[in-house]
């Protein structure tokens, strides 16, 4: 009796223990060490972004000089020149055929670490340079053709670098020069003797972020207006008048669009003239009267550089860096108002992009630079027409990579300048580019500004210094 | 001298001809070359990963600091279709978390590469060179690399990439960027 009894206990016992077992083998789970990646493990929430409280346009300097200032019609007032396609007009012939010392040189002067590029007006030369002696920002103006240094204005602004510090390309119109610099100081003078006009500090009045490695965009003088795209709290675009400064109209910002580096585009698209910006966040246009007219956050980003391209009259070329690639955005009318859609995009290994610069539009053919992540054609200065997108028709080889420089057409040709400094002069014919002259003109690095030229003179910059070539044909030696 | 004192003396030189090797100057590896990656050829193509014998591999992303530019938005940290600018793992290009981002004050930020994460994908370095300085870059780490007569992952290379450099210089660095100001 005794020995059933315990072989009953035992094999219940031995029951349980296996049951107990298959329990623990089904839910016992090995313990490991598991580090979840949250949001803030980089000491972030320490971060102190620091005020740029500033009186702007405080400090001036006018410099004691026997120079005087020449009568000079041509000008480039504003980034991508007189009708912002970066296409320059120019009467006479410029030279493409350089000896071994290349196009004759003007002058050189050196510059604070940027890639701010200068505009020419009234035998002037205007730069929003960064002074690193003072920590400031200053509107340098130059004389044309000595580079003599006339007058500085300026404002104090200790900011660190960050890949450089100046960006931006002054605007030039009816005698005003406006600039906006790094920390979004908004500063306006008079062309001649440098007095202050006005000032406003948009992180102040709008509440707008300083984009990442400071402000690019470069500010629209139009019709005595000043558009600028500030992606503020409740702002995205804005008009001040250009003699004193005031509000004319602001566009709400109801998509919360950031300030990007790329700059406003005026452009008809479907028979209406509008202001269009391409913030962090989509791109949005609105009329001349402020009134907002469309929107689209399909296409968004994280950096935005280049300014948009009309290739048609309902058509913009968006595209930007860090493999974003391109789009093209089309217009339409909806009822009273406009419709914006994406109708295509692609990848920069895929066909047009640009990582910095705005491409130049030729007819129905477009001209860019590709940016590093575009695969074989990386760097190389290429042509795409512009109804069979996103084909490329043309590049320049792979032994004639050009980096983020800048380029413009002048005279029937590409002037584009390569990341090192070295100009290269390109002709483009039959759907091919042929090189005709290459020089290197400046010393340093990232020789990223913009280009201005004017009546046969050139600026150029590289990320220390700056340098004016004459090319007018008949003055070389 | 005679012959046979001719063929005696040859015969002591082929046997000892070995024992000279001891008095040569040996390296610290006891080779005189090393593997290692040229970072200007390197396509990041993903094989270092793959290919190498050892179960992790020991090609591992390193950081140049002299080249880089402490970015709030690092193309090497975030990945392309990252939601925001934070550490969060969906924002993060690498696929082991091998990244350290620490803010060091504004508007800078250090990245520093923990060896025993990477896995030597190469996707950061590819993240770098689409928009950055380029100063993230393959490298085989000498204290780990079992420096193999025939480097599997050498063999493998499409870009001929991997090269054979002096063992007392085992590392190839890239240029870093003039800085005039």
């Amino acid at each position: 009796m005794t020995a059933q009894i315990m072989n009953t206990i035992l094999k219940i016992l031995a029951v349980a223990a296996a049951c107990l077992g298959i329990w623990h083998y089904l839910t016992y789970t090995t313990p490991r060490q598991i580090d979840y990646a949250e949001p803030v493990r980089d000491k972030s929430e320490n971060r102190v972004v620091k005020k740029m409280t500033t009186k702007i346009g405080a400090d001036f300097t006018r410099f004691d000089t026997d120079v005087s200032v020449r009568d000079f019609a041509p000008e480039w007032p504003c980034f991508r020149g007189p009708e912002r396609d970066n296409r320059a007009e120019f009467d006479g012939h410029l030279t493409k055929a350089w000896g071994e010392a290349g196009p004759k040189t003007l002058w050189r002067q050196p510059l604070g670490e940027g890639y701010s590029g200068a505009i020419i007006a009234d035998g002037r030369v205007y730069v929003l340079d960064y002074v690193e002696e003072d920590s400031s920002d200053a509107l340098r103006c130059f004389e044309l053709f000595t580079g003599t240094e006339l007058w500085r204005r300026g404002y104090k602004n200790p900011i660190r670098r960050n890949h450089g510090k100046s960006r931006t390309i002054p605007a030039y119109s009816d005698g005003v020069v406006v600039t906006l610099g790094p920390a979004t100081h908004v500063m306006a003078v008079d062309a001649v003797t440098g007095d202050l006009l006005w000032t406003r500090d948009l992180v102040g009045a709008y509440g707008c972020e300083i984009p990442q490695w400071y402000a690019g965009q470069c500010p629209l003088v139009e019709g005595g207006r000043v558009i600028l795209g500030v992606g503020g709290e409740k702002v995205l675009m804005t008009a001040l008048d250009l003699k004193t400064g005031e509000t004319v109209w602001e566009t709400p910002n109801d998509h919360g669009l950031k300030m990007s580096h790329a700059s406003v585009l005026p452009a008809t698209l479907c028979g209406t003239k509008q202001y269009i910006y391409a913030g962090i966040g989509g791109i949005a246009a609105c009329d001349v009267q402020g009134n907002p007219l469309w929107t689209c956050t399909k296409w968004k980003p994280a950096v935005w550089a280049p300014t948009p391209l009309a290739i048609s009259d309902e058509k913009l070329f968006l595209t930007a860096g860090y493999g974003a690639g391109s789009a093209v955005l089309a217009v339409k009318k909806d009822g009273d108002g406009f419709a914006a859609g994406i109708e295509q995009e692609w990848k920069p290994t895929q066909g047009p992009a640009s990582e910095q610069q705005t491409p130049i539009l030729l007819g129905d053919t477009m001209f860019a630079i590709q940016p590093k992540d575009a695969g074989a054609r990386r760097a190389e200065f290429i042509a795409a027409d512009v109804a069979e997108l996103p084909a490329i028709k043309a590049e320049s080889g792979k032994d004639a990579r050009f980096g983020l420089g800048p380029y413009i057409y002048a005279d029937g040709a590409f002037w584009i300048l390569d990341d090192e400094g070295v100009l290269s002069v390109y002709e483009y014919r039959e759907g091919r580019f042929e090189q005709l002259a290459s020089h290197k003109i400046l010393p340093g690095v990232d020789s990223w500004g913009p280009i201005a030229f004017a009546g046969g003179l050139m600026i150029l910059r590289d990320s220390t210094s700056m340098v004016c070539l004459d090319l007018r044909k008949e003055v070389q030696p | 001298m005679t012959r046979r004192d001719l063929l005696r003396l040859g015969f002591l030189a082929v046997i000892l001809a070995p024992f000279a090797a001891l008095f040569r100057k040996r390296t610290e590896t006891g080779t005189g070359y090393f593997w290692q990656i040229d970072p200007d050829k390197c396509v990041q193509c993903g094989k270092c990963e793959t290919e190498c014998i050892l179960p992790q591999s020991a090609v591992k992303c390193v950081h140049q600091y002299a080249s880089c530019g402490y970015c709030l938005f690092c193309s090497g940290y975030y990945q392309d279709k990252r939601i925001e600018f934070n550490t969060a793992g969906e924002n993060l290009r690498c696929p082991t978390d091998a990244i350290t981002r620490t803010y060091v004050e504004d508007p800078y930020f250090e990245y520093k590469i923990d060896e025993e994460k990477c896995i030597g994908c190469g996707k950061c370095v590819k993240g770098c060179l689409s928009f950055g300085n380029g100063s993230l870059f393959l490298q085989v780490r000498r204290d780990l690399c079992k420096n193999c007569n025939e480097c599997r992952i050498a063999k493998a290379c499409p870009a001929d990439a991997f090269v054979r450099v002096p063992a007392d210089r085992p590392y190839i660095y890239r240029k870093p960027p003039e800085v005039k100001s």
